[in-house]
């Protein structure tokens, strides 16, 4: 009988000991999707700012500014290259309503969000969403950048300009 | 001595089970080499996005309108020395706006202040070496301004040998690549008009192919251009050149009481009359004629005296009136 009691205290024991192995090993990981959603998120944006052109957008007002209008000369620009020609010809009031209008529901809300154009002399920023906490509070921001450079109606050329895409939580 | 059997056993067992753990537990430096994997990762990709758009947009934009500007430098030069310029002077005008080392802004021209290519490859390599913390350096190889096959008369190309070097810490990039530029000459004077008659004109070419005396008159009264492989190129006319382009020569006719041009035994086609030459078709026949329908015999009256040979008669499909200069 003693002796039972032995062996099953000693299996428990055993398996004790490889359940907690089992736990220790597992419980270390190296990823942290946290900051790398983030991340993510910020060059994604980055990508359809910069990559994708103003004649693929599927929005009213945007067509309305190409075709109603003579707003915009060049469909062909990319967004981000469209508002920093709408920028460099004060045309601020209409930056702003063309960022407003593709970035819509572009960034989960939780998320803070904002894109900044600038260059040596001057810088425009545009706050898109301010996210669960302020960006002083934040415990990640992430940006993505690139370099833009444009010509108007052949012969004027603007550049080189920053483009910033700027996410925080 | 069963009992210390089995704690030498449990003893034996605990160490084995710890080794397992030791063995499968990613230790601090894989931990730390993993965080830095995805750094890495976005790094190079900044570095590949930066080396494709230079490749693509940015230099093709800078080189546009340097491009652009640095051919109106030239024509600007022309008409302050009224002497031609060599092509290849060019690179000089594209890269820094100098000719002969002197600036062109000591001379009043100042199509190029701040729009030199070298200047603004300078700003994108600055701007890229402040934001996006990679080294870079741009080197141009060669710069070339030609027209040929492809461009035809009515184009020209611009282009550079461009190389470049990315530094991005944890890899670098070497990239050698031309990028050309097509220009269209209607945006410039003629330079061989500002030369040879301190006048200004534009290139407006007809879209004629059936000639007639009627479509001759409206175009030399419209002062257009036509194509002609006998005649001298656009960029030929910067150097006074009256050879002939077989791709890209391009003329126009001149009504001498218009433009004030003597009564001189050359036809009355720019490059002709200009280059002294082209009369007659047969070297014993050196003929010039008066044309139905366009020349005048009233003096002061327009296309007063005018006259072409043979060859742009035909060309043009125009009647004689009266043979003027016959010469042995």
């Amino acid at each position: 009988m003693k002796k039972g009691y032995f062996f099953m205290l000693d299996s428990f024991i055993a398996m004790s000991i490889i359940l907690f192995s089992l736990i220790l090993i597992f419980s270390f990981h190296t990823s942290k999707p946290y900051q790398m959603q983030g991340i993510f998120i910020a060059d994604d944006i980055m990508d359809v700012f910069a990559g994708t052109r103003v004649e693929e957008i599927d929005n009213d007002f945007i067509y309305g500014l190409y075709t109603g209008s003579t707003n915009i000369t060049n469909p062909k620009n990319s967004l981000a290259e469209q508002v920093a020609e709408f920028l460099i010809t004060d045309r601020e009031g209409l930056a702003q309503q063309f960022v407003k209008n593709i970035t819509v529901r572009m960034v989960p809300e939780k998320y803070g969000f904002m894109i900044r154009v600038y260059n040596e002399t001057k810088a425009w920023q545009f706050n898109i969403s301010e996210g669960s906490v302020s960006q002083d509070e934040a415990k990640l921001i992430v940006s993505s950048k690139k370099i833009l450079t444009g010509n108007i109606n052949r012969t004027y050329y603007w550049g080189p300009m920053m483009a910033e895409v700027r996410i925080w939580q | 001595m069963a009992v210390k059997r089995g704690m030498f056993f449990s003893m034996i067992a605990i160490v084995m089970v710890m080794a397992i753990i030791a063995l499968f537990v990613p230790n601090q430096e894989y931990v730390s080499l993993f965080g830095k994997v995805t750094t890495v990762k976005t790094r190079v990709g900044k570095a590949n996005s930066f080396l494709v758009a230079v490749q693509k947009t940015m230099i093709q934009r800078a080189l546009y309108n340097s491009g652009h500007y640095a051919v109106k430098a030239m024509v600007a030069y022309v008409n302050k020395t009224k002497q031609p310029i060599d092509l290849a002077d060019f690179d000089e005008i594209l890269l820094n706006g100098t000719v002969g080392g002197v600036e062109l802004a000591d001379m009043g021209i100042s199509f190029m202040v701040g729009r030199g290519l070298a200047y603004r490859l300078e700003e994108i390599s600055n701007m890229s070496a402040r934001e996006l913390r990679l080294d870079n350096t741009f080197t141009v190889n060669d710069v070339l301004i030609v027209q040929d096959n492809e461009t035809g008369y009515k184009n020209f190309y611009v282009g550079v040998n461009l190389s470049v070097w990315v530094d991005a810490d944890i890899a670098t990039w070497n990239s050698t690549f031309v990028v050309l530029q097509v220009l269209d000459v209607e945006d410039y004077y003629d330079p061989y008009w500002i030369m040879n008659r301190d006048i200004y004109r534009g290139f407006y070419f007809a879209n004629v192919s059936n000639w007639s005396t009627s479509l001759f008159y409206d175009f030399a009264g419209s002062l257009n251009y036509s194509y002609d492989g006998r005649a001298p190129s656009f960029l030929m006319r910067f150097e006074n050149s009256s050879m002939g382009s077989e791709c890209c020569g391009v003329e126009t006719i001149m009504d001498p009481v218009a433009f004030g041009i003597d009564d001189e035994p050359w036809s009355y086609v720019d490059y002709c009359y200009f280059g002294r030459q082209c009369n007659g078709s047969k070297a014993t026949d050196k003929s010039l004629w008066n044309i139905t329908g366009i020349s005048s015999v009233v003096e002061g009256e327009n296309y007063y005296q005018f006259k072409l040979e043979v060859y742009h008669i035909d060309k043009y499909n125009l009647s004689v009136d009266r043979r003027v200069v016959q010469l042995p």
